[in-house]
């Protein structure tokens, strides 16, 4: 019998921003490549049954809008809209919409996000005063507080944010402009801090 | 100019997209038999208000809702901001708006 050879290859996805990660002064901006994303739609009349079975299946009951539910620290939803959240994980798994759906069934609309952002943390003390330049909504510590997260705009680019710690932020952007987003970050971290250290 | 959403506060109107009257929201039945006097009317008569107007507003670079907007023509001020569906429903149950 005549064998038919084909390559016996693995798949696998290229980061949006090809991994970037630089330090700008004291402060660093890092690509982070291992996020799953799943968005969640609440079909109409189920949101209480559907917030009650993810409270149960995943630790973690839907966010009110603009608040994020954790369930650990691997695992969040960001209440993006009304009827409308992000499962975000830490914890890669092949086709993540797939496996919630498993969870979920019908109650909930769900579509794969992952490798569809480009997702960015910056941390570091000159991280609010490079966002306060290109971002319209007040992001300082006392108004966008820890379990905070906004959809915005910055250099008329998509971006949800939400805070990492005192001095931190985690910022997606659509993955067909990440470039342009990694452009407009960096050009204000380095006005930030060509400033700040004169 | 800055819009005090019901769910998130106070945002920049450059966050929002301008649709029109609030009127909009009340689309007339396709299966009445005046439905053709009562389209051409939602579609082309608009009142033109010097003073208080109501008026749809998306926030497409925030939460995707729309909104009920009262703001006087004249002077900018805004006076209310509502859900346009908590809006929609209230007319939905005959509740004045």
């Amino acid at each position: 019998m005549e064998l038919a050879y084909v390559s016996d290859f693995t798949l696998t996805p290229a980061a949006a921003l090809n991994g970037f990660s630089k330090r700008f002064g004291k402060n660093e901006l890092v690509e982070q490549c291992d996020i799953d994303i799943v968005s969640i739609a609440t079909p109409n009349g189920q949101h209480d049954t559907l917030s009650a079975l993810l409270k149960q299946k995943i630790g973690a009951a839907l966010p009110a809008t603009g608040k994020i539910s954790r369930a650990d620290d691997t695992l969040a939803l960001l209440g993006l809209q009304p009827d409308q959240c992000f499962l975000v994980s830490s914890v890669q798994r092949p086709d993540a919409a797939k496996a919630l759906k498993s969870l979920t069934g019908d109650l909930a609309y769900l579509s794969e996000q992952t490798d569809s952002w480009a997702i960015l943390d910056l941390t570091g003390p000159d991280s609010f005063a490079a966002l306060e330049r290109i971002c319209p909504i007040n992001i300082s510590k006392h108004a966008f507080e820890q379990d905070a997260v906004a959809r915005t705009s910055m250099e008329h680019l998509s971006v949800i944010i939400h805070r990492l710690g005192d001095e931190g932020y985690r910022l997606y952007s659509p993955r067909s402009s990440a470039d342009s987003f990694l452009h407009a970050v960096t050009e204000s971290l380095y006005n930030v801090c060509s400033t700040t250290t004169g | 100019m800055l819009i005090d959403h019901p769910l998130l506060g106070l945002r920049d109107a450059a966050e929002f997209v301008y649709l029109g009257d609030a009127s909009l929201i009340n689309r007339p039945d396709p299966e009445s038999g005046s439905a053709a006097d009562q389209f051409y009317e939602y579609l082309h008569l608009r009142s033109n208000n010097a003073g208080e107007h109501r008026e749809l507003w998306y926030h497409e670079q925030g939460d995707r809702s729309w909104l009920v907007v009262t703001r006087n023509t004249l002077t900018h001020n805004i006076t209310r901001v509502e859900l346009a569906r908590d809006v929609a429903q209230r007319n939905a149950s005959g509740e004045p708006a």
